[in-house]
């Protein structure tokens, strides 16, 4: 076992904000974790250490003059390393059809094969103060 | 649009606080309005369209946006009118009946008069500007607020910055460093002036560290340089005292310098009314009702203190709706019976911050009247408190005279991160009456300690 098997991980799924120690035990790996206070934090530790990944927000576009923006969100989190490239593909995107908050306007972002919602109201929208 | 002009309860501020508490007031069988300044409800959540908010209240990760829908979409089911683009200049209370006169003045620019019984303050908090924070140098354009530039880029659609600075480590800093970052804006570098950051730490992870944003502690920006655009900011390395260090200077070159200082809550309304004021929070003093020193004037969410979390903001809205509804009630059947019946005096207990508590809230507990928490467990009220510390293993002991009330131990406390507790009221009644009256003055308080076991250097409350 060496130290580089140890790792410091921040779980950020809840504003708890846990410091959790990970370790990765033997060469078919099973983890120790300690310093969660849920279970989650465990599951998000694992994730972290094999492919850590992250929800992402933005705002797109859209073809409507009276809400030219709208606020979005991935359905679920996306690998980190494809974030930027989900941005790429935000950046020249429009939306055109009017959707409530939640409801989903990119089925398979990015290839990520999840889905991208709307959080902002774009039928009464409120983007225009 | 005609208003109609009396209403049991006026709430002001459409942000999640006012939303709340216009809910619970109407729930509670009050006739109730809601005034708000600008077009749209939801208050500052509009901008924030990260995620995190509602994981108490909805038990998902959802963005401000999405949150303030849902309460709006319950606001609308009610029928309660929002009535927006509108501004509150000013109130009077009436010293008579007791009712509340609120001037208003509307986007058409002509001012009127609503009364109400009972009055909800939720206009929510500012931001520290750069007037507040003390920066040498010249004052060009590029100069910014966290949040002014959160409403730039989340809902005007623009990019304020190619490359910029951000000063202070709070919230709204780190999630706009990760913003900008995501839009294509270079941050040079997060600087704090304190040894530890303001913000909380799963924002310095997924903010910073994710895209290898650097974050510089006791370090603070010295000088500005620019004639009409931010040119570069002269950066420095200062000492425990907060003094700079000589010969660290570095001069950036960026065309922003960004502000996250913190948050003050916004009571200028309601503070020529002679409320009473707790220095530490910047907001008023209330009771577990969520009650001001001035009876029928109610304050909740960020008026009251800066609230880390949207979930206990809507919290402290539903309770003061609910009382507000009570109060406005009562005041109602006095009317209706025409009788000159007083409605019972308050019984209130100061409640002290001792040792490294920085500030509880509610700041009183009344005796007299209890309108109930919002779990249900009616006996209970919900307290706020700050360390004024970081420490490691913190122990919160609530004492009335010599009784112990609650005791409990924390782990980890941080002064960015609000702790949240309910006392059980049943017990106080029974300790505090009916001989409470005849203790010496200095023991009719309830004392809220915070002892911390191990101390790091972090000071006070600057979250935002
Ligand atoms: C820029 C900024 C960003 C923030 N980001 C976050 C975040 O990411 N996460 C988080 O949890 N918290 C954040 N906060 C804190 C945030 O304020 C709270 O979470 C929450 O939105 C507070 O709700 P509120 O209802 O108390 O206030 P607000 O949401 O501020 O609502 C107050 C409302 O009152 C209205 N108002 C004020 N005065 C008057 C008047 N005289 N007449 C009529 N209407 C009036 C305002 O227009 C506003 O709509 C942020 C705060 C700011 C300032
Ligand atoms: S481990 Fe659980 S309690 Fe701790 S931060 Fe993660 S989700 Fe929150």
């Amino acid at each position: 076992m060496t130290m580089a098997d140890a790792r410091q991980i921040v779980c950020i799924q809840c504003p708890q904000g846990c410091t959790l120690r990970a370790e990765k035990l033997g060469t078919v790996p099973s983890y120790e974790i300690t310093g969660n206070k849920c279970p989650r934090g465990r599951a998000y530790a694992i994730k972290e250490l094999t492919n850590p990944s992250r929800t992402l927000t933005t705002t797109v576009a859209t073809v409507f003059s009276d809400c030219p923006l709208v606020s979005v969100r991935t359905d679920g989190d996306i690998p980190l390393r494809d974030v930027f490239r989900a941005m790429q593909e935000l950046n020249s995107y429009r939306a055109k059809k009017r959707l409530h908050p939640g409801e989903v306007m990119i089925a398979d972002l990015a290839g990520t094969g999840v889905a991208l919602l709307a959080t902002s109201d774009m039928i009464t929208p409120d983007t225009t103060n | 649009m005609p208003v109609k002009k009396q209403w049991d309860v006026v709430v002001i501020g459409a942000g999640p606080a006012g939303l709340a508490a216009a809910i619970a007031a109407c729930d509670s069988g009050a006739d109730v309005c809601i005034i708000e300044r600008e077009k749209k409800p939801g208050g500052v959540l509009k901008q924030c369209i990260h995620d995190g908010f509602g994981l108490i209240r909805f038990g998902e990760r959802l963005s401000g946006p999405e949150y303030a829908y849902r309460y709006h979409q319950m606001v609308s089911e009610r029928g309660i009118p929002v009535i927006s683009e509108t501004y509150l200049l000013g109130i009077t209370k009436n010293q008579t009946d007791g009712k509340f006169l609120l001037q208003m003045q509307n986007s058409a620019d002509s001012i009127f008069i609503l009364e109400a019984r009972a009055v909800v303050a939720a206009t929510g908090c500012r931001e520290r500007t750069a007037r507040q924070v003390f920066i040498h140098g010249d004052r060009p354009a590029g100069i910014l607020t966290a949040g002014t530039a959160q409403y730039i880029v989340n809902i005007q659609g623009f990019l304020p910055t190619r490359r910029c600075v951000i000063l202070g480590s709070g919230d709204i800093g780190l999630i706009m460093a990760r913003r900008l970052t995501l839009e294509g804006a270079e941050v040079e570098g997060v600087y704090e002036i304190k040894p530890e950051p303001s913000g909380l730490t799963r924002n310095i992870q997924q903010c910073l560290t994710d895209f290898e944003i650097p974050l510089h502690l006791s370090a603070t920006v010295l000088a500005v340089h620019g004639k009409r655009r931010v040119e570069s900011v002269v950066i420095g390395k200062v000492d425990q005292s907060g003094q700079p260090i000589t010969g660290t200077e570095r001069t950036v070159p960026c065309d922003a310098l960004i502000l996250s200082v913190g948050l003050i809550p916004e009571n200028e309304i309601i503070e020529p009314l002679g409320v009473e004021m707790d220095r530490k929070t910047g907001g008023p003093i209330v009771d577990q009702n969520m009650m001001t020193s001035l009876d029928g004037l109610f304050a909740c969410g960020n008026a009251v203190h800066v609230n880390d979390l949207v979930d206990y903001v809507s919290e402290s809205g539903q309770t003061a709706g609910k009382a507000a509804a009570a109060y406005a009630n009562v005041q109602q059947q006095r009317g209706l019976l025409s009788e000159r019946r007083t409605v019972s005096a308050r019984r209130l207990i100061n409640i002290q911050a001792a040792g490294n508590m920085h500030y509880i809230v509610p700041q009183r507990l009344d005796l007299a009247h209890h309108v109930g928490a919002d779990d249900g467990a009616d006996n209970c009220a919900a307290f706020y408190f700050r360390s004024r510390v970081r420490a490691n293993s913190a122990l919160l002991r609530i004492s009335a005279g010599k009784t112990l009330l609650e005791e409990r131990r924390y782990a980890v406390v941080r002064p960015p991160e609000m702790e949240r507790i309910t006392l059980n009221l049943a017990d106080l009644n029974h300790i505090c009456s009916p001989d409470w009256n005849d203790l010496p003055g200095q023991s009719r308080l309830i004392k809220a300690e915070l002892v911390s076991v191990s101390e790091g250097g972090d000071s006070a409350n600057d979250n935002g």
